[in-house]
């Protein structure tokens, strides 16, 4: 116990001194926010751009700005805090979008771009469901009244957070079930408020879903690496995410018409005067406390442990079952479980997780509604369970075979010297190895924001493109893995001590022991 | 009782066992010896089918178990068997281990179970060790511990595979008189073992195993003092007569003293009297003889044993001129060979009563004719003995 204490304590120790030394670096880079004034475009031209990988502006900023260099960024929120830490002088983007990051981010002005606009649509599948819905947007469209379509704009585009909830639930009665897939990470289109998806496209959806008789299910996921490809592969039938009507989508998607044409700006960060100190609590405020934002934080630590316990528990059942069949003493039943372990360790030895999830989810599953949490708890199953069937075959195997004999001289038949003598032996070999894999298994599940499941790393992922804020989100999800991972050791490790049949002669023996210290003392 | 029939077993790349027929009789002590690769251990293992044999028939106590209606694992609780890695079960300790299979298998409570493993214990003496894992065992203690889990099962046969090989020498005798007493407790029992003098004082019939079956059986005395076959008379030689020449001063020390060790285990020796047999070999053989000889080194070593007077006699033929080894002015070495040894005696071989040097007088003289011999060709195979040192140690 006192140990365990001990631990303890070094351990808060630690992770104390961590955050201090991130704070040093947060603190460093926001210092250096830059203080340029707007003189032009022509400043830009061997300035160096920030864009999102795949985005519209990756072509235009080389196209206008050859000479400038060009990095790449996962989502647009990541661009922005290059932007605020002064890594990038300069993002392209357009004039909403714009204005509502404007919004919470004072230090952020901008330049129009006028060479430049773009317009933004519905995706649709591009198949003879994909027309009728799109037709029935288009109709929608041309049918709406102007005043009111002006009026939303205003509302969503303006100045000021429209603090304001599209009930989409109110929609669960409609006959018809449309899947839709959202991209939170459009402010103003899509975006999170509150926990729950708003915006100007959410509220267009809603309206629309209203008039066709609607319900709709929706997955958040980045449009570029989630929202397209799962329209094309039929997981989605309609794609909100602010999206740009280019040449080369329209190839791949059906779009309705285009509800806004917008100009493109070069949004520059000029400083917002806040130092780091000053603006830590109200950053902790956006973070945490903020619409509640916390619970999204518990929500994908719910996501993340759900996933995990899953898959282990699964994986443990399949990986166990697959090789009790592979020594079934029917030869062919472990013929077949043999051939098959064979066929399968290999393929998950040989692909990486990321990618058997994608497949699983965009091809496998991919015309099915099935939910992007049920196929990342498939993949780890599967992955888990090629481990804990390799693993169980290895230690099982690392059992001296006399044992094996001793058991059969004495009687024993093949089941019962299995799980009696023969499995024993192996799980002490095999426990390290399978609580080390665990670990491992829910490092990896952080990648499942890739399949448009919100976990604990996709739902700071999510914060962080509503507050634009680094720090707090990534911190504070690093922090709870840390302690995930640290309860599970020490509760694999509690068990495993509890578990060794030495430890209760120890036991037994200490009481023995202070006796035997105690005569001496009587005697005298 | 046991009945063998056309017992055969094959292997990919060999077969260990053609044609066994033999019957085992309730209360039976059987020795099984043979040179290394005649099958002994696969025998003894298909007798409880840890090896399927190819063809053939087993009854034990009246069921054919070579029959795949048979229940194997019943006939297996009624016959034990001891391996020669002892094969405790890691996972649990001294007392778990013996109670494990009467509580699992015969269904008897714990509490009796437990009792009756602590009896059994006692008469291997290691009830103080009943808490302990085997890791924590020597490796006399840990076949004890498996010789008593075996009797748990109260079988009536209990099968023996080399159960003192993996021994220290040190503790060979404690787990053989554990067995001893097993044999006079009327229990039938199967011993592959290569410790003769054990082998011939326990069992009541001896197989001797070779050509892939029972080559030759009988009892001890029959099969030690009188056997009939060719192979077997050899092999009875080979453990009685330890020979072998040394052709250059650059020879396999250590590998000799491990042969005559091992020679010294076979019959029984004492450590002491094998340790006395090494010390004499060197001191007399190597430090005095041989460093004794010219350029031609040829020196030939036999060792016998003798299990009634329970004496090695060592024999040091080489050539070379006349040399009595006692003369020698190495006074430490010669002190040390004397200390260790019963006698020393000398004597001079007359030359016409060697074969050699009647082809080596010839050579020359033939090669004379030819060519001129160079002295240095002169090869050791044409050095008579001409010396003999007879050592009896004890």
């Amino acid at each position: 116990m006192h140990n365990s204490a001990k631990k303890f304590n070094i351990l808060c120790l630690i992770v104390a001194l961590a955050l201090f030394v991130l704070c040093l670096f947060g603190c460093a880079a926001n210092a250096d926010g830059g203080s340029q004034t707007a003189e032009g475009l022509s400043r830009f031209d061997n300035a160096r751009l920030g864009v999102v990988t795949g985005s519209l502006y990756g072509g235009y900023s080389e196209e206008r700005f050859p000479n400038a260099s060009i990095s790449d960024y996962e989502n647009f929120s990541d661009v922005l805090m290059a932007l605020k830490q002064g890594k990038i002088d300069g993002c392209m983007l357009d004039r909403p979008n714009f204005n509502a990051v404007k919004r919470t981010e004072k230090g952020l002005n901008c330049l129009t771009v006028p060479e430049y606009s773009v317009n933004v649509g519905f995706g649709f599948q591009k198949n003879d469901e994909g027309n009728v819905l799109q037709s029935q947007m288009n109709e929608f469209l041309e049918n709406f009244d102007g005043e009111q379509l002006q009026a939303m704009k205003d509302k969503w585009y303006g100045e000021t957070e429209p603090a304001e909830n599209v009930p989409l639930e109110n929609l669960a009665g409609n006959p018809t079930t449309l899947r839709v897939s959202i991209d939170m990470s459009r402010k103003p289109y899509v975006y999170m408020y509150n926990g729950k998806p708003v915006g100007f496209e959410i509220e267009f959806l809603y309206l629309f879903c209203q008039k066709y008789g609607y319900n709709v299910t929706y997955e958040n996921g980045s449009f570029a690496t989630s929202g397209i490809a799962g329209l094309k592969g039929g997981k989605y039938q309609m794609l909100c995410a602010g999206l740009y009507m280019t040449e080369e989508r329209q190839k791949e998607i059906n779009f309705s018409h285009s509800y806004m044409s917008a100009e493109v700006v070069m949004a520059i960060y000029e400083g917002g005067g806040s130092n780091f100190f000053t603006s830590f609590g109200e950053n902790f405020q956006n973070t945490f406390v903020r619409e509640g934002r916390w619970k999204l934080i518990l929500e994908g630590l719910g996501t993340t442990l759900l996933i995990s316990l899953s898959a282990v528990l699964g994986g443990t059942v399949l990986g166990f079952l697959l090789y009790l069949a592979s020594r079934s003493k029917y030869k062919a039943v472990s013929a077949i479980a043999r051939g098959f372990a064979k066929v399968y360790s290999k393929l998950m030895a040989g692909m990486p997780i990321l990618v058997i999830l994608m497949i699983l989810y965009y091809v496998v599953f991919g015309s099915s509604d099935i939910s992007g949490v049920a196929v990342a708890i498939m993949g780890f199953i599967l992955t888990f369970g090629s481990f804990v069937y390799n693993q169980l075959a290895l230690t099982v195997n690392g059992v001296d075979k006399g044992q094996t004999e001793a058991a059969y001289a004495l009687g024993y038949g093949r089941n019962r010297t299995f799980f009696k003598i023969v499995l024993p032996q192996a799980m002490r070999m095999f426990a390290p190895a399978y609580s080390s894999e665990i670990v491992g298994l829910v490092k990896s599940t952080s990648i499942v924001g890739y399949i448009a499941v919100n976990d604990l790393t996709k739902m700071g992922d999510i914060i962080r493109s509503n507050t634009f804020e680094a720090f707090f989100p990534l911190i504070a999800v690093a922090i709870i893995y840390f302690f995930i991972i640290w309860g599970i050791t020490a509760l694999l490790g509690f068990i495993q001590r509890r578990s060794d049949p030495r430890r209760q002669k120890r036991q037994k023996r200490k009481p023995a022991r202070k006796r035997h210290e105690e005569t001496p003392v009587k005697e005298v | 009782m046991i009945r063998i029939e056309h017992l055969r077993k094959e292997y990919a790349n060999a077969t260990p066992l053609q044609d066994v027929n033999v019957t085992i009789n309730d209360g039976d002590v059987i020795s099984v010896i043979g040179p290394s690769g005649t099958g002994k251990s696969t025998f003894i293992r298909c007798l409880n089918l840890l090896e399927t044999p190819t063809s053939g028939n087993i009854w034990v106590d009246g069921v054919c178990i070579t029959d795949k209606k048979c229940d194997i694992n019943k006939v297996r609780q009624k016959m034990g068997m001891v391996f020669q890695s002892f094969n405790l079960f890691n996972h649990m300790n001294v007392i778990g281990n013996i109670i494990a299979a009467p509580v699992d298998l015969l269904k008897i409570p714990k509490a009796e179970a437990y009792e009756e493993g602590m009896r059994l214990l006692r008469t291997v003496g290691l009830a103080d060790k009943a808490q302990n894992f085997p890791e924590e065992l020597s490796g006399g203690q840990k076949q004890r511990v498996a010789i008593a889990r075996t009797l748990a099962m109260k079988p009536n046969i209990i099968l023996f595979d080399e159960p003192t090989s993996a021994l220290d020498p040190t503790m060979v005798g404690e787990v053989q008189a554990v067995i001893r007493d097993l044999a006079s407790q009327g229990l039938t029992m199967i011993i592959v073992t290569h410790e003769m003098r054990f082998a011939r004082e326990i069992a009541n019939r001896v197989f001797f195993m070779d050509e892939g079956g029972i080559y030759e059986e009988g009892t001890p005395d029959e099969i030690f003092q009188n056997p009939k076959r060719e192979k077997t008379i050899a092999f009875i030689r080979h453990i009685n007569t330890f020979t072998t020449e040394i052709l250059s001063r650059d020879f396999d020390f250590i590998g000799l003293n491990t042969g005559l060790e091992e020679f010294g285990r076979r019959n029984g020796m004492s450590q002491k009297a094998i340790y006395r047999l090494q010390s004499v070999f060197e001191e007399l053989g190597v430090q005095i003889i041989l460093s004794a000889l010219g350029e031609n080194v040829k020196m030939n070593l036999s060792v016998d044993y003798s299990q009634t007077e329970e004496r090695a006699t060592m024999r040091i033929k080489y050539g070379g001129d006349p040399f009595d080894p006692k003369d020698s002015d190495n006074i430490l070495s010669l002190k040390l060979a004397e200390n260790a040894s019963e006698s020393i005696v000398y004597e001079r071989l007359a030359p016409a009563a060697d074969e050699a040097l009647t082809t080596a007088a010839k050579t020359p003289a033939a090669e004379a004719l030819t060519t001129a011999p160079a002295p240095a060709e002169t090869s050791a195979a044409e050095i008579p003995f001409t010396n003999l040192v007879t050592i009896t140690i004890k």
